[in-house]
């Protein structure tokens, strides 16, 4: 390891495929909006990439009101990808983030392998996106609603289309909801992904003991984030980065510099920071500058230098 | 948006269950309009996680001319619950003011405050405004105040001290009209004959609003409600608090592009977003039955 004395300039930089990010922190998709919803917050140049809204072919409205609930330590929640669609993306929140120094990721949803490839593509002919990230925890309309991400051929498929479509970096989702995610890491990068990010959110639910509904209304389930979701994630994390040589990026429950870095020390490149944005939205900036605290008090001058050093 | 660290200066119980909370928050203050909310996350930790919305009583001056703002809140869970055992000097992380608030009606005469329970706080800033517009003979000020028991109305006093009317409904007879407000108010306008000309901001539980579309449809008057949904973020980014709005009424009340309202492909309604475009809506705008 390199040593560095107190003060000097640690190299944070991370390249995931083709994309150099100064640092490894990014927000993860769904909680952040377009960027532009935190600009009274943070400067986002100082992000190492700005992941948005899971954006998908036509429009979409999401899921039934009443959406989110908070459980211990963490949330229950439904969006159903509500977004824009991909060319409103294009035309009314791309242009706000290309005035800023910093990759733009867009994280991309479908019901059918054709719709991934076709978003990828229409994607990649606009100016100022750097990246895919794949969100297999969609229902495959094809397969009768079974979800991409839980079916190893579905998830091959998917990433192999979008791959296919585009010359900019793809990195895929993986969905925590399966028995051994390793199956699905390994399915990815066989399929040409260029790193891989883990975990969505893990699938629960709660009922409200008066009425005997759901806490969440219509939408029955939900996906549980935050930072009651970090052991699982972490564990995951570490499964599969000892299995790829992509790199892996780390989500779930980041809520403090020293989560970001148990995740790195398990083998993540980077990170993504979640739910908590939205409790903090200076958070991730209070987590680059913790990593480059605990790389100082350490001596250490690269980040690199202690990515995976978790002694099992 | 503005984020304040903001200092406890008081804390006191209205009533059982209910507490003034009075904070330094000058910038705030120097902005904040009827009707918006502040986002206050009650201690470091992770839980209680998310930030908790209020809406800003009022502003005032405190000692040496610093501007500070009230909450009026109701001990319900926990984070409120550890808001209660706060005191003075203690910090708050503060994000405000937040979200679209109420839009005065003078086209109209007579301004009717209908306020219930914990909701009443958000229509203090407008009394307020009102009552000084009122004070210059410009409009006419009613206000309503409702609780299910006597112990439970809160506000009385500040209520009572603006330049209006004050009535009081009571579920259980105990006090003032007996029964709920919204019968309370179909009498009133009745009575004093003035549907045409009136206006209704209210602030309460959604069953008091459905209450009110027959009365407003009925007599066409217009009414501004001030919905409530959990919120992840309270700034339109996590789109967890929509609430379902029909397309007419929106494309007549608001410029849709400017809004975070988005409709369905086809279909004769969307969701809007409470902390963005609300928490303040038109009657018309909001579908209560998804
Ligand atoms: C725009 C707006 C303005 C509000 N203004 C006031 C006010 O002036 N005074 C007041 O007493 N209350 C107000 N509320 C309600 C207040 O936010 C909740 O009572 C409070 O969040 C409860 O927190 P808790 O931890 O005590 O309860 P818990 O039930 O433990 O909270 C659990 C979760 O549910 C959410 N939640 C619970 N009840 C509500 C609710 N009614 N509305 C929205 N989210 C809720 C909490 O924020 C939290 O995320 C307002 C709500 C909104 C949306
Ligand atoms: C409000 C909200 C919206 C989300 N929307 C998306 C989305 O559109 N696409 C996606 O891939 N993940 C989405 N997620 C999942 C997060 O990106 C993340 O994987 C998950 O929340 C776990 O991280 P966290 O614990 O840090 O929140 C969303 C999560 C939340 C809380
Ligand atoms: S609370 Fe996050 S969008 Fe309204």
């Amino acid at each position: 390891m390199n040593k560095v004395s107190s003060g000097a300039a640690v190299d944070l930089s991370v390249t995931l495929g083709k994309m150099k990010l100064k640092n490894p922190v990014m927000p993860a998709s769904g909680t952040f909006g377009y960027g532009r919803e935190f600009a009274d917050f943070i400067n986002l140049d100082d992000l190492g990439a700005v992941i948005v809204k899971g954006t998908t072919l036509r429009p979409r409205l999401g899921s039934f009101q009443h959406r989110l609930l908070e459980i211990p330590g963490g949330s229950l929640c439904s969006i159903g990808i509500q977004n824009v669609g991909v060319d409103s993306f294009i035309a009314d929140k791309l242009p706000y983030l290309r005035q800023f120094n910093v990759p733009v990721i867009v994280n991309i949803a479908g019901e059918s392998v054709e719709e991934f490839a076709r978003v990828t593509e229409i994607l990649s002919k606009a100016e100022g996106v750097a990246g895919i990230e794949i969100n297999i925890s969609c229902p495959n309309v094809k397969k009768g609603g079974m979800h991409f991400g839980v079916d190893p051929d579905a998830t091959f498929a998917v990433v192999r289309a979008v791959k296919g479509a585009t010359d900019l970096t793809v990195m895929p989702k993986l969905t925590p909801n399966v028995t051994d995610v390793t199956v699905f890491a390994r399915a990815c990068e066989e399929a040409g992904a260029d790193a891989i990010s883990l975990i969505n959110g893990l699938v629960g639910m709660a009922i409200d003991v008066d009425s005997r509904r759901s806490k969440l209304g219509k939408n029955l389930t939900g996906g549980v984030t935050g930072p009651c979701l970090k052991p699982i994630a972490l564990r995951m994390v570490w499964q599969v980065a000892q299995v790829v040589g992509i790199p892996v990026v780390g989500v779930g429950g980041i809520a403090c510099p020293e989560d970001a870095l148990e995740f790195i020390l398990a083998g993540a490149s980077a990170v993504e920071v979640g739910t908590y944005n939205l409790v903090n939205p200076r958070v991730m900036i209070e987590i680059i500058e913790g990593i480059r605290d605990y790389l100082i008090k350490k001596g250490v001058s690269d980040l690199a230098a202690i990515r995976g050093s978790f002694e099992s | 948006m503005i984020r304040e660290k903001s200092i406890i200066q008081g804390n006191e119980q209205l009533a059982p269950g209910f507490w003034k909370m009075r904070l330094v928050a000058p910038e705030i203050a120097a902005t904040v309009k009827p009707g918006q909310f502040i986002n206050v996350k009650i201690a470091q930790c992770k839980a209680p996680l998310f930030r908790r919305p209020f809406t800003v009583f009022r502003c005032l001056d405190l000692d040496k001319d610093r501007p500070g703002i009230e909450v009026v809140y109701e001990v319900v869970g926990r984070g409120t619950r550890m808001m209660s055992a706060m005191g003075k000097g203690d910090e708050l992380d503060i994000i405000g003011p937040l979200g679209r608030g109420f839009k005065r009606r003078d086209d109209k005469r007579v301004h009717i405050l209908v306020g219930s329970g914990v909701g009443l706080p958000a229509l203090f800033m407008l009394g307020e405004e009102l009552s000084l517009a009122a004070g210059r003979g410009e409009l006419e000020l009613v206000i309503m105040l409702d609780a299910k028991t006597k112990e439970r109305l809160i506000l009385e006093e500040e209520f009572g001290s603006l330049n209006g009317k004050t009535l009081v409904s009571i579920h259980d007879g105990a006090y003032g009209y007996h029964g709920y407000v919204t019968e309370m108010l179909r009498a009133y306008i009745a009575e004093e004959d003035i549907a045409a000309d009136c206006a209704i901001y209210a602030c309460g539980p959604e069953l008091m609003f459905k209450a009110l579309v027959p009365i407003c449809s009925q007599y066409n008057i217009p009414a501004q409600i001030c919905m409530e949904r959990n919120m992840g973020c309270g700034i339109g980014a996590c789109l967890s608090c929509v609430c379902r709005v029909d397309k007419k009424a929106v494309m007549k009340h608001r410029d849709v592009r400017s809004s975070h309202v988005q409709f369905e492909d086809a279909g004769s309604s969307g969701y809007a977003l409470v902390c963005c475009d609300g928490p303040v809506f038109n009657i018309d705008e909001v579908i209560f039955d998804e």
